[in-house]
């Protein structure tokens, strides 16, 4: 569960970074290191200081203290347009009035590249997005998804140091947004740029980034890879964000925290604690099996592609979410049903102190 | 065209709009109709009455042929032109400090605004000749009081009081546009040209001035129109020796009561006006190709 960058000095080191508005502090002391060529997501809800934090690295907002780096430069230093940043703006913020080349064509004008270099690098760039057909258009005239390429494109095309996108795939409708998650992955891949994303949603934190960032609170509560993120949860916040989850109350005494049904869990905390049980790490048993630790009755079930996601209510009042293949015999449960309940793999379990 | 006055006939889908039809009818388009005859026709009148109208071209021929006339449309268009490119020199900056303001101070500047159009034309005329009007007008005594001139300024009563009285007079109209304009800009485009490397002037130049274009040719169709047609402003400020078109129509009409004249000129007043109106509003729409296009291009 190694979330710190390691490596050499990182190519983005954000530390101590502090922002108020008011009597809201809508970043507490963050810190963060990004190696070069790493995707990293800030994923939180909203309100999380995220997008405060994105706006402090491209200069639109000034953070009240800390510093951010890149490749070694002070970046709180320069001016909004100096930064070595590109920004794909929620949204796209793609001017109106300019064509497809013209809004791409921009950043170089402004950096006074000749013409003649301007329209080569263009071309270039829009046939990387495959865009080339479009370049006479107006933003008006394309869909969400070729606006998202032209955004992509325009900030891609002054070569900036860091890439950084906010809610980029907000406005694409879910069947065009995955195909376009894996698609601009690879091409930044490809480009070995170093880029942010900044999202609510955690699958497309799952699905782009190298590490994903949790915030909540203006804090950054875990930095890790996807799976440490989802499996390995540092606090009750980052395991129910991200992920559906079971909090279950148990006790713990000699460094062991005993759930029902005998499962044993090494821990270092003593007292009330909580266990984080994933709803794939239960098994669904027939509900006079010994070896169930819960006794239950399904409350619903709905049916989600390969799996079915169930509530299942204890005779306790505890309400579990519970997954199981719907080929397998329990994949066919209607409401009702009594069943046994119990924890598939100890090992996959996390045990928080009660408190937090 | 009969089949939409069947329709109007019918009274089907128009009715709501038949009350201000009529209103406008009687008294709008039928004296238009009259008056714009009166330009085409010998007319002979008999104790007040007129008792003979026969067709003729002689009367816009007569002005046509004119250099005088001529003249003065030319010093009309120009004027207003003038007074027009002012108001978009001193509305623009107006309206991109709404853009750039707070909410109070959005509010203060919209007040500043309309307040001057709560008064009447002819009294904001009249206070440009206590500004600037003879030695002890004002801008002369302070000027004097100051050391900057020996003798006092001779601006009423000339072309240059008559510029800056209009461009003063028809401010607001610019300006408001402007403002609506600016009210929809969005900041993320800012920011998106701020990020690819503009300073806050090229931002200003490439993006808000462009996106500010419908406003622009609203705000000249209003200004150029009324500087075009007033006769207020002119008289007041140019002293009654000051001629351009509208005025010239005036006095024709009301004073020497040349009526056929009079027509003649309301009648190049108005072609030219909308030759303007459609320039301006082609300028406009060339300009924003970007608001229409649609599907593929």
């Amino acid at each position: 569960m190694d979330g710190a960058y390691v490596g050499l000095a990182p190519f983005v080191a954000i530390d101590g970074l502090t922002k108020r508005f008011g009597d809201h502090v809508a970043l507490a002391d963050c810190a963060l290191a990004i190696g070069r060529g790493e995707i990293v997501t800030l994923l939180g809800p909203s309100g999380c200081g995220k997008t405060t934090l994105l706006r402090c690295i491209a200069g639109f907002t000034e953070p009240d203290a800390g510093s951010i780096a890149i490749d070694d430069a002070d970046t709180l230093a320069l001016p909004v347009n100096r930064r070595p940043v590109g920004v794909v703006f929620q949204n796209y913020a793609l001017f109106p009035h300019m064509t497809v080349a013209a809004n791409i064509g921009y950043g170089l004008k402004m950096r006074g590249v000749p013409k003649g270099e301007i329209d080569r690098r263009v071309a270039d760039i829009l046939a990387l997005v495959s865009l080339s057909e479009l370049k006479d258009r107006y933003p008006i005239a394309l869909s969400g998804g070729q606006q998202q390429r032209v955004a992509v494109a325009r900030a891609l095309v002054v070569e900036p140091k860091l890439l950084l996108l906010d809610e980029a795939f907000n406005a694409l409708d879910a069947k065009l947004r995955a195909g376009m998650q894996a698609e601009l992955r690879k091409l930044i891949k490809r480009l070995g740029m170093t880029a942010i994303f900044v999202t609510h949603d955690q699958d497309e934190a799952l699905a782009i980034s190298d590490r994903v960032a949790v915030m909540g609170s203006g804090r950054i509560a875990q930095v890790a890879n996807p799976i440490d993120i989802y499996d390995r949860p540092v606090s009750p916040y980052v395991a129910q964000f991200v992920g559906t989850s079971n909090m279950l109350a148990a006790r713990a005494a000699g460094g062991v925290a005993t759930l029902p049904g005998g499962v044993k869990l090494p821990t270092s905390y003593s007292g009330d604690v909580q266990v984080l049980v994933r709803p794939q790490n239960f098994e669904i048993l027939d509900a006079s099996d010994a070896r169930a630790g819960w006794q239950g009755r399904v409350t619903f079930g709905r049916p989600a592609g390969a799996i079915v996601e169930y509530e299942i209510d204890a005779a306790d009042g505890t309400s579990f979410k519970i997954a199981a293949l719907r080929d397998s015999p329990a994949g066919h449960l209607s409401a009702g049903t009594p069943v046994g309940l119990a924890v598939r793999d100890a090992s996959a379990c996390v045990v928080f102190e009660a408190s937090a | 065209m009969l089949d939409v006055l069947a329709r109007f006939a019918n009274g089907r889908g128009f009715w709501p709009a038949i009350p201000a039809v009529a209103f406008l009818t009687v008294l709008m388009v039928i004296p238009l109709v009259l008056l714009l005859s009166f330009g085409f026709s010998d007319i002979v009148v008999a104790r007040g009455v007129i008792v003979s109208q026969d067709f003729t071209l002689d009367h816009l021929t007569k002005i046509l042929g004119d250099r005088l006339y001529l003249l003065t449309f030319q010093r009309s268009i120009n004027l207003s032109l003038s007074v027009t490119a002012l108001c978009l020199i001193f509305g623009f900056p107006v309206a991109y400090l709404y853009l750039r303001s707070g909410t109070f101070a959005r509010r203060a500047i919209l007040i500043a605004v309309i307040a001057p159009l709560l008064t009447s034309g002819i009294v904001r005329t009249y206070a440009w000749i206590v500004i600037l009007g003879g030695q002890r007008g004002i801008v002369n005594r302070t000027l004097l009081d100051l050391g900057l001139i020996d003798a006092p300024l001779r601006i009423l009563n000339t072309h240059w009081a008559v510029l800056i009285g209009m461009t003063q007079v028809h401010l607001p109209l610019m300006i408001l546009p402007l403002i609506a304009v600016m009210t929809r800009h969005d900041k993320a485009l800012d920011e998106a040209s701020a990020n690819l490397g503009a300073s806050r002037l090229q931002t200003l130049r490439h993006v808000i001035l462009p996106m500010s274009v419908p406003g622009i040719g609203t705000g000249a169709t209003l200004v150029f129109t009324l500087s075009y047609t007033t006769f207020v402003v002119p008289q007041l400020l140019g002293g009654g020796n000051y001629l351009n078109a509208a005025t010239m129509a005036f006095e024709q009409m009301v004073y020497s009561l040349e009526w056929s004249k009079g027509a003649v000129t309301s009648t190049l007043l108005l072609v030219t006006c909308i030759f303007f109106i459609g320039l301006f509003t082609w300028a406009s729409q060339a300009a924003t190709r970007w608001i229409r296009q649609e599907g593929v291009a």
